[in-house]
C-alpha cells in the first residue's frame, strides 16, 4: 500500500499531465477549425498548459 | 540535472563521473536533429510508404539498442561498435567497425551543418544556397570543432538535454497539431502503388537511409565508461529511446506525407524542401499566422538542435579516434591530446577539414546515402559481436542482457540480435548494390582505411588481428636487456606542487618505455602531467576558481613538463581536471585516457593516530600512506608506482619490500605491491 505522500504526489502528477494534455487538445481544436490567435479556444488552451506545465515543473522541484 | 552520486551497487555500470543525463542527451540529440535532415531524403525514395519505412527504423532502433547497451555494459571501453568486436573477434575487425563509424561521425558533422544553413535561410535566404551555404557550413563545423578542442563541459551537457528536451517537445506538439489539421488516409495512401510508386529498390534504400536514427547509439556507448547508470536506467533508456524514435520520426513522416502529399509520383519533400523538410510541413498550415510563427520556431530549433548534433558527432568522433590510436590501430600521433585541455586536437582539426570537403558539393542525398553505408557496417558488426560476446565471455556479469534469448550450441542466443543482424545483412546490401555513393566512395574510404591499417601495423611489425598496446610491444622486445620497469609507454602524473614533484617526474622518465612510431618520427613515450583541482562540496563544479591557485597549477605544470622532457624520448602532455576527490580523479583520469601506469608521490601520512591505539574499537591506523594514494592503489585499473617520502619517524615507515633495478623505485597496484624507499 503506497503512503499518502506518495498518493498525493502521483495524483497530482497525473492530474497535472491531465491539465497539459487537455490544453493541448483544445489548442488543437481550436486551430484545427481555423481560430485565429486570439481566439477564446487558443487562450484558453495555452493557459491550461500553462497551469499543468507549472504545477508538474512545481512537483518535480520538491 | 547532475544526479546524486549513489552508493556502488552490484548491478552498477561501475566507477562514473558524468550522470545519466549525457546517455539521455547524446542518445536524443541524434535522433532529435536526424529528423530535420533526414526527412527529406527518406520520403524523396520512400514516397508515400516513408511513415512505413520509419517505423521499420524505429524497430531496427530498438534491436540495436538493445545490442548496444548489453555490449556497452559489458565493456565498458572508449568506443562501441569497435570496442565489441575487439572482443568478440579481433583488431581487425575492430578497426573495420571503428573505421566505418569515424566516416559516419564525419558525414554526420557535415550534414548537420549543411543542413543547418538551411534552416538559417528562413531568416536571410542566401544562406540556403551557393557561397554564403557553404560559408556557413564551414563556419558550424570550424566552431564545433574549436569547442571540441575547448573541452565537453557538466554545463554543455546541462544545455544541450534541456535544448533536446524542448526540441523533442516541439515535435510532438507538431506531430499531435499536424495529425488534427491534415491527416487523411486517403491522401495518405492514394498515390501509393506498391512496386511502382515508389519502387521497391527505392524502398529498401531509404530503409538503409533511414538508420541515421543509430548513430546516437554509437556515441552513447563511447561515453559508456564514464556514465552511471544502473540496470534499470538502461531498459529505461532502451524502451524510451525507442517509443520515442517511432512517435517522433513516424508521426512527423504521416503529418509530412499529409500536409506536403505526393503527387505524380513526386513530392516537394523530396524536391524543394529536401534540405529544410520540416519547414515544408510548418509552412502548409492555413492560417498564415500559424504558418509563420511555426516555421520561425521551428527554424531556430533545427540549427540550435542541429549544431548540437553536430558538436555531439564530433565528440564521439574523438573519443573513437583517441581509442583507435591508443589501440596502434591508427598512427598514434593523430591521436595526441592537446596539451592543456586534454583533448585529441589533431584528430579533430582533421574531421573538421575532412567535412568541410564534403560540404563542399553541398548534395546531402550522397551524404546522407553515404551516411548508411558507414552506419550499416558499424550495426551488423555490433550485433555479430554481442552473439559472438555470448559464446566467447558467457560467463561475464551483464548488467544488461538482450532479453529473448534461446539456448542454441551451448549458449544463450540473443534472438532480437540475430534479427538486427539479418536486416543490417540486407540493408548494407542494397545500399552497396543502389547508391553509387556508398558503392564508389565508401568502399574506397574501406579500402583507404584498411591499407592504412595494414601498413601501419606492418610498419612496426604488430599482428593485423592481436591486440597491441604499449605495454604489449614492449613485453616483445628482450626483457633480459630491458630495466623492468622501463616499459611504459604512456604513464599518468599526478602533480602536488611539493618538493615531490620533480622526484616523480625523474622516476615517470626513467620508466617511459622507447616507443618508436614510424608515422611519428619515432616518438617516444608520454608522460600525462595532471593537475586536480578539488573543489569543496559547497561549490558548483564549475565555480570559478581563484587566480592563485590556477598560477600555482600552472607554474607546476610547467616545471614538470621541463622535467619530464628532460629525457629522450619522452613527451609530457600536461592537463588540469576539477573533482570533488583527487584519488577519485587520478584514478577516472588514468582509465579515460587508457595509461597503462600511474606515477605519484605517497602523499606524507597522517600522523593522527586512531582505532585501537587509543582505545577504540577498530584496528591500528594503518596509513603509511595518505588517503589519496590509498584510494589510487586500491581503485586504479593500471600499475600504481610510487616515490615514497623519506619517512619522517620510525611509526609511519612501510613494511620492508623487495628491491627492485631501478634502486629507488617502487610498484604498487593491482594486489602486487613493490615499494622501495627512497
Amino acid at each position: 500500500m503506497a503512503e499518502p505522500p506518495q498518493i498525493q504526489r502521483s495524483a497530482t502528477t497525473v492530474l497535472s499531465g491531465l491539465m497539459v494534455v487537455l490544453g493541448v487538445a483544445i489548442i488543437v481544436r481550436t486551430v484545427a477549425a481555423g481560430g485565429s490567435p486570439v481566439s477564446v479556444g487558443l487562450l484558453l488552451g495555452v493557459l491550461f498548459v500553462l497551469a499543468g506545465g507549472g504545477r508538474l515543473f512545481l512537483a518535480t522541484r520538491r | 540535472m547532475a544526479e546524486a552520486p549513489s552508493p556502488r551497487r552490484a548491478d552498477d555500470i561501475g566507477h562514473r563521473t558524468l550522470g545519466s543525463p549525457v546517455l539521455f542527451a547524446v542518445v536524443y540529440a541524434a535522433l532529435a536533429a536526424g529528423v530535420y535532415f533526414s526527412l527529406g531524403v527518406v520520403a524523396d525514395h520512400a514516397l508515400g510508404l516513408t511513415p512505413l519505412i520509419f517505423l521499420i527504423a524505429a524497430l531496427l532502433f530498438g534491436l540495436a539498442a538493445m545490442t548496444y547497451v548489453e555490449g556497452a555494459s559489458l565493456h565498458p571501453d572508449r568506443g562501441g561498435s569497435t570496442v565489441f568486436a575487439r572482443y568478440a573477434f579481433n583488431e581487425l575487425w575492430s578497426f573495420v567497425a571503428g573505421w566505418a563509424v569515424l566516416l559516419d561521425y564525419i558525414l554526420l558533422l557535415a550534414v548537420c551543418a549543411l543542413t543547418a544553413t538551411n534552416y538559417a535561410a528562413v531568416f536571410y535566404a542566401p544562406l540556403g544556397d551557393g557561397l554564403p551555404e557553404l560559408i556557413l557550413s564551414v563556419a558550424i563545423i570550424s566552431g564545433v570543432a574549436i569547442g571540441t578542442i575547448r573541452g565537453f563541459s557538466t554545463g554543455r551537457v546541462r544545455r544541450l538535454a534541456i535544448l533536446v528536451i524542448v526540441d523533442l517537445v516541439l515535435q510532438a506538439g507538431l506531430v499531435v497539431l499536424g495529425l488534427a489539421t491534415f491527416f487523411s488516409w486517403e491522401v495518405l495512401t492514394a498515390p501509393i502503388e506498391l512496386g511502382r510508386t515508389p519502387r521497391w529498390e527505392e524502398v529498401v534504400f531509404a530503409l538503409g537511409v533511414a538508420t541515421v536514427v543509430l548513430i546516437g547509439l554509437e556515441s552513447a556507448a563511447g561515453l559508456s565508461g564514464e556514465v552511471g547508470t544502473n540496470r534499470r536506467g538502461l531498459r529505461r533508456l532502451v524502451t524510451t529511446a525507442t517509443v520515442s524514435v517511432a512517435v517522433v520520426y513516424v508521426g512527423i513522416s504521416l503529418v509530412a506525407l499529409t500536409a506536403v502529399p505526393v503527387v505524380g509520383g513526386q513530392t516537394p519533400l523530396g524536391e524543394e524542401a529536401l534540405e529544410a523538410p520540416v519547414l515544408a510541413i510548418t509552412g502548409a498550415f492555413r492560417q498564415a499566422w500559424l504558418a509563420d510563427g511555426l516555421t520561425y520556431v521551428f527554424a531556430v530549433a533545427a540549427v540550435l538542435t542541429l549544431v548540437e548534433a553536430a558538436a555531439s558527432a564530433m565528440l564521439g568522433l574523438s573519443r573513437l579516434a583517441y581509442s583507435l590510436s591508443l589501440n596502434r590501430q591508427i598512427p598514434r600521433g593523430l591521436g595526441r591530446l592537446h596539451p592543456t585541455r586534454g583533448t585529441p586536437y589533431v584528430v579533430i582539426v582533421a574531421a573538421a577539414v575532412v567535412a568541410g570537403a564534403l560540404v563542399i558539393p553541398q548534395d546531402l542525398d550522397f551524404l546522407v546515402g553515404l551516411y548508411a553505408f558507414g552506419a550499416l557496417i558499424g550495426l551488423l558488426l555490433a550485433h555479430l559481436s554481442v552473439i559472438a560476446l555470448r559464446y566467447r565471455e558467457p560467463d561475464r556479469p551483464r548488467p544488461y542482457t538482450v532479453p529473448c534469448s534461446v539456448t542454441f550450441r551451448g549458449g544463450r542466443l540473443p534472438l532480437p540480435a540475430v534479427l538486427g543482424a539479418a536486416l543490417a545483412a540486407v540493408a548494407f546490401v542494397s545500399v552497396l548494390v543502389l547508391h553509387e555513393g556508398a558503392r564508389y566512395v565508401g568502399v574506397a574510404w574501406m579500402a583507404a582505411g584498411i591499407a592504412l591499417y595494414v601498413v601501419y601495423r606492418g610498419s612496426q611489425d604488430n599482428s593485423l588481428v592481436k591486440r597491441v598496446t604499449v605495454r604489449e610491444s614492449a613485453l616483445r622486445r628482450d626483457r633480459e636487456q630491458t630495466d623492468e620497469l622501463g616499459e611504459f609507454g604512456s604513464i599518468l602524473v599526478p602533480i602536488f606542487d611539493n618538493e615531490l614533484d620533480d622526484d616523480i617526474m625523474q622516476t615517470a622518465g626513467r620508466l617511459a618505455g622507447d616507443e618508436h612510431d614510424d608515422f611519428d618520427d619515432e616518438r617516444g613515450a608520454l608522460i600525462e602531467a595532471l593537475w586536480v583541482f578539488e573543489v569543496p562540496m559547497s561549490l558548483p563544479i564549475d565555480a570559478r576558481l581563484p587566480d592563485g591557485q590556477l598560477k600555482r597549477a600552472r607554474t607546476a605544470l610547467a616545471r614538470a613538463k621541463a622535467v619530464g622532457e628532460e629525457y629522450e624520448n619522452v613527451e609530457v602532455a600536461t592537463a588540469t581536471v576539477r573533482a570533488r576527490s583527487a584519488g577519485r580523479a587520478i584514478v577516472d583520469e588514468a582509465q579515460r585516457r587508457g595509461v597503462e601506469a600511474i606515477v605519484m608521490a605517497a602523499e606524507e601520512p597522517t600522523r593522527i593516530r586512531g582505532g585501537a591505539l587509543l582505545g577504540g574499537r577498530g584496528g591500528a591506523n594503518e596509513s603509511f600512506v595518505g588517503a589519496v594514494t590509498k584510494y589510487v592503489l586500491a581503485k586504479a585499473t593500471c600499475q600504481v608506482i610510487l616515490t615514497a617520502p623519506a619517512a619522517s619517524q620510525p611509526a609511519t615507515q612501510a613494511p620492508p619490500a623487495p628491491e627492485t633495478p631501478g634502486g629507488d623505485l617502487g610498484a604498487v597496484g593491482n594486489g602486487r605491491p613493490r615499494r622501495i624507499r627512497r
